[in-house]
């Protein structure tokens, strides 16, 4: 049809216009036929640019054919490059036309685009009939629509999106336009709060009267700048108060029923395919979704520990709100609905309604999948190039279930039993009515009692309900601030008590019925210290949830996904060791993401799984709390290691070293340091640093790797920096007290293993090693020491990888000991990490191995 | 609320006036006194722990009701000759203003006398021994029944200057 003949028509113009001569202007009035057909056949189809030229063309060729003296040359300029226009864009509409019947989905395989082309009569109207439809659901749209309903007003951009679609096809400038109108009203609507919907309304009378018109191949000659006026000046004159009353009374029920018509209309339907712009928007609002989705993954995990947290419920109902707002815009009115549900709920928790319950955040989790799922599906679409294909998603069942444990959580109210029981599947519905029933003609029985009687449940299984349906307010103990002074002073008379205890004891050995009474009151003791004890502890908790962060960062950075797990993050520990542990961890960690964890291809090429995992773990084992961090990553390199020590002459390159041993090299301050190490091992950097810290505070670190599965470190911390693990020694009549994590072992020497050496003191050989001796009496000044080393015993005793041995009269045994400070005056005094209270009532002194090392060297 | 108030007057006053009650004690022949807000407790002798690299009148730390305190000789601080304790010997616990807080030090005396009641006009100006002479540590000498008593500003005795020789020593 006019299509193909606009098109015949350019090209005969343009082959014309090369074959004449500009030396013969004469020749161009042959040019104005053409130029008439083509004006003509282009106003038909509303082609803007094509008739403008050729009314242009049209007048230079007049004008060179009357006037001579008129620039011929360039009249024949103008005249080429309004062809070259004309060409081009003749070619573009050719593009359109094509592009669109692509973007068609196969469902419409009935309508062709191509009937222009074709000049399909039957086609055209089954595109008449589908505008029609549009239109019908556009109108049941205004009229159901409720000020704020974002989802409505999405829903009505998605329909005026697709009429103007089919619209394009009618070519009809003045339909067209005022869809874009009316779209653009709506899209106001939505951005702006505007709750008049009278403009869209009479827009939407004039486009049905034009769709007759259309549909009876009239010419119309509608004036639409009427409605266009009032759809544009709509915006910006908010004259709701006139409609909205009656709008409003009709509102609740209307909406219903449109909510129900929208329904089906979606699955009626189908698919929809999606426009270029929309396409942009779509892939950025799933990426960034999928970022938001994430986020609240962890706050929620956060928020279990601290449900009272307003902040974290903040970060969770943000992208809630971030992802409807867009879904919305978008029309994804699955996603939307959801996330307003799931948005209400933490709404109301944020503004302290009630507490986010475990329940609660189970169907938050849920729906953050769902959200997920949908958001997939989106993905899927596409890539298709069609709108959501969820249909099989079902998200009305969450959102009842979000909205049934907001209205639980707000009214506090408990959980019907009978709604209990039918969960857990222990009676069925119908048995629950008939129960209810019969509960009616006997009022005072209860549901319970009803059912155990009927035999539907047995009493055990009604008890349970009954127990779960009450209410699981999470127990939130008062908690009082002490200051740390008084909590040392309770300790303090708490050891004092057990030594007065032990004294009574003694003295009661005699008299059976005092020795009973000595031994209750050994056990309130006993309770009460370790009571006064644990005041100072804290779960480990708290920095567990740090690394969580840190991990998804370090991940996010480096590229190399990575999860971790915990367990056992309620085991307890001295706060002060809390603060002394998060640096090693910290640094650990980054270690293990940075070094440990390989990249996800080199993981499936090794056949494990892509995503990293490292493990956090804490538990409590003999008096020390033990921490491990665990990755599956590639483990140490331990040639690599070696060979880097050798290098830099930390070992000897013939030296035969356990694989522990050669682990410990890379926390060697001397290994770390060195810049750069290769890609043997980075690890290692800054461990001398963690390996210090965890000593400073009497830990140990040690580092268990199998190449290719992963390397773990354990850090063994004592419970509480206030408690010692130490042996008491006897030195003449002095007791001491040295610390068992500094002592290796102890031995009697034999006399020939015993040497001088001039100058540099004592030494021993043991096993192979020479060890230097220390006489503590000496060193100390209490008394003459002269003793030979064969008659007492050596305590090997080891600071900073350093090993010298003690000199001793006797080993008196190990307990644990309660340190404590010598006094601000003598706190300073090298040598000795603090006093502690024998079981005897006096005063032991702690050795500090590493400032005894000191003053021997001194 | 009154007991604390009234403390703290006193206190007030024991800083600017002199008049107050003191704790007398003897340290070879002669008697000493002690503002008695300054001291905690009077314990008997009890086995000390000698605390190494020390100087000579730290006689190191006791155990007071599980709190580790450290013990001072008076004599040997005061360079007297140092004799074998006896039982009359005592350990008075006294409270001193150290630079951050209060910490609690024991200090070996003789025996312990009495708490008298002295008045400002019972208490003479410190004499000048010479300007080479720290008197810094006698808050005054009081003049009762013919016998002079020498009043100790205990914080003097045992405060900064004592504590950095123990550091120096220490270190």
């Amino acid at each position: 049809m006019t299509y193909k003949i606009i098109q015949e028509l350019v090209e005969k113009l343009s082959l014309e216009f090369v074959l004449i001569d500009s030396s013969e202007p004469e020749a161009l009035s042959e040019l104005l036929p053409i130029l008439q057909k083509l004006h003509e056949n282009s106003m038909k189809l509303s082609l803007e640019t094509l008739p403008e030229g050729a009314l242009k063309a049209e007048k230079i060729i007049t004008n060179i054919a009357q006037d001579e003296n008129s620039n011929i040359e360039e009249g024949f300029e103008t005249i080429n490059s309004i062809i070259s226009e004309m060409e081009s864009s003749m070619r573009e509409l050719k593009n359109n036309t094509k592009k669109e019947s692509i973007d068609t989905p196969v469902i419409d395989t009935d309508i062709k685009h191509e009937d222009i082309e074709s000049d399909d009569e039957d086609s055209n109207t089954t595109q008449i009939k589908k505008v029609e439809k549009s239109l019908e659901k556009f109108s049941k749209l205004i009229a159901g629509f409720c000020p704020g309903e974002i989802p409505d007003l999405g829903a009505m951009l998605n329909v005026c999106d697709e009429i103007a679609a089919d619209a394009k096809l009618f070519y009809s400038d003045t339909f067209e336009k005022l869809v874009l109108s009316c779209k653009e009203y709506v899209g106001s609507m939505t951005l702006e709060n505007i709750e008049n919907t009278r403009p869209i309304e009479e827009g939407l009378t004039l486009l049905q009267a034009l769709l007759n018109h259309i549909k009876t191949g009239k010419d119309f000659a509608f004036d639409i700048s009427d409605v266009e006026e009032l759809l544009s000046s709509g915006l910006f004159t908010d004259n709701n108060e006139a409609i909205s009353p009656q709008k409003e009374i009709k509102a609740p029920q209307e909406k219903q029923e449109s909510k129900q018509d929208q329904r089906n209309m979606e699955e009626q339907c189908g698919p929809e395919k999606i426009s270029d712009d929309d396409l942009e928007i779509l892939v950025d609002f799933i990426s960034e979704a999928t970022e938001n989705l994430d986020s609240i993954e962890i706050s929620l995990l956060k928020l279990e520990h601290d449900p009272g947290d307003n902040k974290i419920i903040n970060n969770i109902f943000r992208p809630f709100h971030t992802i409807k707002g867009v879904s919305g815009f978008l029309g994804l009115q699955k996603i939307n609905t959801l996330s307003h549900a799931t948005e209400n709920l933490l709404d109301s928790a944020r503004s302290g309604d009630f507490l986010i319950n475990e329940a609660a955040t189970d169907i938050i989790l849920e729906s953050v999948d769902t959200l997920k799922q949908l958001l997939s599906r989106v993905g899927q679409g596409i890539e298709k190039g069609l709108k959501q294909l969820d249909n099989d998603i079902d998200v009305n069942i969450l959102i009842n279930k979000l909205q049934k444990i907001q209205i639980r959580l707000t009214q506090g109210d408990k959980q019907p039993l009978g709604e209990i029981l039918v969960e857990k599947g222990i009676v069925e519905d119908k048995d629950i009515t008939e129960a209810l029933e019969f509960q009616i003609d006997a009022p005072d029985k209860k549901l319970g009692e009803i059912l155990i009687d009927e035999k539907k449940a047995t009493p055990n299984e009604i008890a349970s309900a009954l127990i779960a349906q009450s209410p699981k307010k999470k127990q939130i103990a008062t908690q009082v601030k002490v200051s740390t002074e008084k909590l040392d002073n309770l300790v303090d008379y708490a050891g004092e008590l057990v030594i007065a205890q032990s004294m009574l004891r003694q003295q009661a050995s005699r008299n059976p019925a005092l020795q009973q009474s000595v031994a209750q009151l050994g056990q309130i003791v006993t309770n009460m210290q370790n009571i006064a004890m644990s005041m100072r502890m804290i779960p480990i908790k708290a920095t567990f949830m740090k690394m969580i962060r840190l991990v998804r960062d370090l991940s996010q950075k480096s590229g190399k996904k990575a999860n971790l797990s915990m367990a056992g993050e309620e085991t307890e520990i001295d706060r002060n060791v809390v603060d002394a542990l998060y640096e090693p961890m910290v640094h650990m960690i980054r270690n293990s993401v940075d070094h440990g964890i390989e990249s996800k291809q080199d993981r499936q090429k090794s056949g494990k799984p892509a995503i990293g995992s490292i493990a956090l773990r804490a538990y409590h084992k003999g008096g020390n709390i033990i921490i491990e961090i665990e990755d599956d990553g590639k483990g140490l390199d331990k040639f690599g290691i070696l060979e880097k020590a050798a290098n830099t002459n930390l070992v000897s390159k013939d030296a035969d070293l356990t694989d522990e041993e050669i682990y410990n090299l890379i926390l060697k301050p001397g290994f770390s340091t060195a810049k750069e190490v290769t890609d043997i091992s980075g690890r290692g950097v800054g461990m001398d640093v963690v390996k210090g810290g965890i000593e400073k505070f009497r830990g140990q670190l040690n580092i268990n790797s199998s190449p290719g599965k992963g390397t773990k470190f354990t850090i063994s911390l004592p419970l509480t920096l206030a408690i010692i693990d130490g042996m008491l020694v006897r030195v003449g009549k002095e007791k001491f007290i040295i610390p068992t994590t500094a002592i290796k072992r102890s031995f009697r020497p034999e006399k020939e293993d015993c040497s001088t050496i001039k100058g540099k003191g004592e030494i021993v050989k043991e096993r192979g090693s020479l060890i230097p001796l220390v006489r503590l009496k000496s060193l100390y000044g209490f008394g003459d020491d002269s003793k030979p080393p064969w008659e007492s015993l050596i305590v090997v005793v080891e600071s900073k990888n350093e090993q010298k041995g003690l000199l001793i009269d006797e080993l008196l045994g190990k307990d644990e000991y309660v340190i404590k400070s010598l006094g601000t005056n003598l706190e300073n005094i090298d040598g000795f990490a603090g006093g502690a209270i024998l079981s005897d009532g006096r005063v032991g002194l702690i050795l500090d191995i590493h400032g005894l090392f000191k003053i021997v060297s001194q | 609320m009154a007991e604390p108030a009234e403390a703290m007057d006193q206190a007030i006053r024991s800083m600017t006036v002199k008049t107050g009650k003191y704790l007398t004690f003897y340290l070879k022949e002669e008697e000493y006194g002690i503002g008695i807000l300054k001291v905690k407790e009077i314990i008997g002798m009890m086995p000390i722990t000698s605390v190494p690299r020390t100087p000579g009148y730290v006689k190191g730390v006791i155990n007071l009701r599980g709190k580790v305190i450290p013990v001072i000789d008076l004599r040997a601080k005061f360079d007297m000759e140092t004799i074998e304790y006896t039982d009359r010997t005592c350990i008075i616990v006294v409270e001193i203003d150290s630079e951050s807080s209060t910490v609690l030090i024991g200090i070996v005396v003789d025996a312990v006398s009495e708490v008298l009641n002295i008045k400002e006009e019972e208490i003479e100006e410190t004499p000048t021994f010479g300007t080479k002479l720290n008197t810094e540590y006698i808050l005054g000498m009081a003049k009762m029944s013919g016998v002079v008593k020498i009043l100790l500003n205990i914080d003097r005795v045992l405060t900064t200057l004592e504590i950095s020789t123990v550091e120096k020593v220490a270190k």
